[in-house]
This record gives structure tokens, sequence and C-alpha cells, in this order.
């Protein structure tokens, strides 16, 4: 990811905006009601996102249709997967009482 | 979009027993995950000590249900395997035309 995704990415309000595109585009008028922003703050993170290639936009008639890029569904798999990552090595750690070997590898490596 | 990129799934040796393992996850005051930035919502299934399942969201954005997340356990020699399956908006979700998300039946 380039650092203009990871900036874009990092903000609470635009994974709100990539949360609700994942299951299929939509409108401006529907992302500002199932995120709660004002249009004007949706529009400004959505021209965010476009710029760091996170989402694409086409055009339907009138509209203006937003979805997920590869590259947004990219960052999203990605922090998932830390995630995960950490909560099972916290969990290996907790239940067997010693370091696992990403904490081990993490240590060594430093 | 692939759906490939929703699904997230890595597992992780760890050296108890399956029911050990299944008590810790199935624990909200053991387990460390799903009280942060990733939020543990309606549990979907419990099958003791295989199999648990919840809704999962995110919990920084206004988003509702955006996922689910299986914890598949197998016994493996004297510990067990545990496998996280994380699939980001849900499996089969499909929006209403209000908008709101839904499982397919």
């Amino acid at each position: 990811m380039t650092t203009d995704a990871v900036q874009a990415f990092a903000d609470p309000s635009r994974r709100a905006i990539l949360d609700c595109l994942l299951p299929c585009e939509r409108a401006v008028s529907e992302i500002v009601a199932a995120v709660g922003l004002s249009q004007p703050a949706v529009s400004q993170h959505l021209r965010v996102l476009l710029d760091a290639r996170l989402v694409t936009v086409r055009r339907d008639g009138r509209r203006r249709l937003y979805q997920v890029s590869s590259d947004g569904l990219e960052a999203l798999h990605a922090e998932v997967e830390r995630y995960w990552q950490a909560a099972l090595a916290q969990m290996k750690q907790d239940l067997e009482g010693h370091e696992s070997n990403e904490e081990r590898n993490d240590r060594t490596s430093r | 979009m692939t759906d490939d990129r929703r699904r997230i799934e890595i597992d992780e040796y760890i050296e108890v027993p399956p029911s050990e393992a299944f008590d810790y996850v199935a624990d909200p005051e053991r387990r460390t995950f799903g009280d942060d930035q990733l939020e543990l919502g309606a549990e979907i299934e419990r099958d003791a000590p295989s199999r648990i399942a919840w809704q999962v969201t995110t919990a920084d954005g206004a988003s509702r249900h955006t996922g689910t997340v299986e914890i598949a356990i197998v016994p493996e020699g004297p510990g067990s395997r545990v496998r996280v399956i994380h699939e980001i908006g849900g499996p089969s979700a499909t929006v209403r035309q209000t908008g709101e998300l839904a499982l397919a039946s």
C-alpha cells in the first residue's frame, strides 16, 4: 500500500465508508445515510479514498456509484489478518504460559 | 472485487486440549479479542469444543454488521489447531432496498 493509501485508510470515518461499500456499490446519498456523516464530509472522504485508489466510481445516469477497489479490499484484508495473528499469538501465550514463535521472532529481530 | 480477499483464514497450534482452547475463546473474561476496534456481536453458532461463531462489527465506524468470525478447534497431537475464519461483509451478504444488510438464507 502507498503512504497515501495508509493515511487514507487510517481515518475511522473513511473505514466506515469502506465498510458500507463492501456488500455493493452505493451512491453518495446511500453512503451518507449509512455512516451518519454530512454529505460534504462524505464527499471529502470519498475524494481522499479515490486519490488513494481505495475506491472507484462510475456514472449511472445522474448518480455516481462508488465501490471498494481491489487495493481497498487488500488494505482491509491485511488489517484483519494482522488483528487475528496478534489475537492467536496472545491466546497461545495465555494458555501455554510462554512466548509464541511470532513473539520470539519479533523480539530477536529488533 | 474478488470474494476470496473477503476471507481471512489463519491458524495457530496451541499445546492445550481442545476443551481448554474452546473455554478460552468462549469466555469474554479470558479472551483478549473482540472488545476493541473489532467487536464480537451476536453468537451465531456454538458447538463445544469444536466451533464457535459470531457476527462482528468494526467498533470505530458507524456501520453495523460487517462480517462473521468462526473459530474452529481440532485436536492435533497433544494440543489443538485453532483456526480463525473471518469473512468481511459476512457470507452471502445481500442488501435489501432499505440498505440493511441481511444474510442470504
